[in-house]
């Protein structure tokens, strides 16, 4: 079975946005003078790992599936 | 694709004992402020004292055997810390200059922690198998980055395949985990290999500085109290730190360093030396400080996380976790890559 690739945008975004949020919160605690600076470098990095959770958390419901015999 | 897959699988190899080792004790030296605040291990003068704070000199004219640095925590206020050549680092009160016993309240675990994470207790040697190491880990972290695309391409985003067998869950943990962590990783990687770097570093810096100024220890020379406040005219906005005399083994011959750093939090990360002339009292801050010391100085906090409150501490906790797991799920497809059954 020949199996659908997820377009680039699709299997790239989450990753860029992950990782483009980490930069900047790991920037904005330095740069910034405290206060709100600090908070949005707490958002910014608690974005991967509550993104993390979530997948490994999610329960055993079938996602659509976009291919079952790829691998 | 294969050469990435060979360049992931033996960087990562070569590095995982360390790194699981440097997951482990990092965690605990993330909060190591915490702990030796709650450990009793910080110095505190008696409460009793009242009274201004004594002229620096009336402090280390008082000190036993010859004071080759003095230095200042921000968390010990009205404590002077002298290190002498004869009593080593001595806390001192700053309002009566009397020595205060410091806190040794069994033996020090954090230092031991910190002198395994930084340099396996090997000195040299240990900076260098560290240092490559985390050469090591970057290589593994961006092949892994590009491996994900192949791995991945039939996958939504976070898809775990939890009908499928175990070494596919377990794949899939490790391409989610990884994928979302890869720049805070990358980032600790980097700085962490650069911190192995700061004794060479500083050895550098210090071999360039004033090679005509060794003789110059001799006879008379400014007292700490005043290279202290010639440092603070010369540069008046920025706040001393610590200083360390000539006699210092790490000082600079005719010279007395006063370490300053500025007042914002991403100044008072980059130290300044001014440098005091011990004959003619001369101070002058160091304007051409090098930029890889300064690199240094940037990469402590960004591979430390200390710069951004508890809550900036927990969630470098928690990636250091997502880290140990990534760490485990990869030796575990390594295993079953050896058995001859492949799948994935």
């Amino acid at each position: 079975m020949k199996a659908r690739h997820v377009s680039a945008r699709e299997q790239w975004g989450w990753p860029v946005a992950l990782a483009g949020l980490t930069l900047f919160g790991l920037l904005s605690a330095l740069l910034g003078e405290g206060g709100l600076w600090w908070a949005l470098s707490w958002t910014a990095l608690a974005t991967p790992l509550l993104v993390s959770a979530r997948h490994v958390m999610r329960p055993s419901q079938p996602m659509t599936r976009i291919d079952d015999n790829a691998l | 694709m294969q050469a990435w897959s060979v360049i992931h699988r033996w960087s990562s190899l070569a590095c995982t004992a360390f790194l699981l080792m440097l997951c482990l004790t990092g965690l605990p030296l993330i909060f190591h402020d915490e702990i030796d605040a709650a450990s009793g291990r910080l110095v505190h003068p008696p409460a009793g004292e009242h009274g201004p704070e004594l002229p620096l000199d009336r402090i280390a004219d008082r000190a036993d055997g010859a004071v080759q640095a003095i230095y200042w925590k921000d968390e010990e206020p009205r404590v002077v810390h002298l290190v002498t050549t004869k009593a080593g680092d001595t806390a001192c009160d700053a309002r009566t200059a009397l020595p205060l016993r410091t806190p040794t309240a069994g033996p020090d675990v954090m230092g031991g922690v910190l002198m395994l994470h930084s340099r396996l207790f090997a000195g040299l040697a240990g900076y260098i198998a560290l240092g490559l190491a985390g050469l090591l880990a970057v290589l593994a972290i961006l092949s892994g980055v590009v491996l994900y695309a192949p791995f991945t391409r039939h996958l939504r985003f976070g898809e775990i395949r939890r009908s499928r067998p175990l070494r596919v869950r377990m794949l899939d943990h490790h391409n989610l985990l990884g994928i979302a962590t890869a720049a805070w990783l990358a980032v600790v990687a980097v700085t962490g290999t650069i911190n192995t770097l700061e004794e060479p570093l500083f050895a550098v810096w210090r071999a360039d500085r004033r090679p005509d100024g060794i003789a110059a220890a001799q006879g008379k020379s400014v007292t700490p109290g005043q290279a202290l406040a010639a440092a603070r005219r010369a540069a008046p906005a920025l706040i001393p730190n610590s200083m360390v005399l000539p006699t210092s083994p790490v000082g600079t011959p005719g010279d007395v360093t006063v370490w300053m750093h500025g007042g914002s939090p991403l100044t008072e990360r980059l130290y300044r030396p001014v440098m005091v002339d011990v004959r003619s009292g001369r101070a002058e801050l160091d304007r051409n400080f090098p930029w890889y010391l300064n690199a240094l100085n940037l990469a402590r906090p960004l591979h430390f996380g200390d710069y951004g409150g508890l809550p900036l501490k927990i969630i470098w906790a928690l990636l250091d976790i997502v880290t140990i797991v990534v760490l485990a799920t990869g030796l575990f497809l390594w295993f079953g890559k050896c058995r001859p059954r492949r799948l994935g």
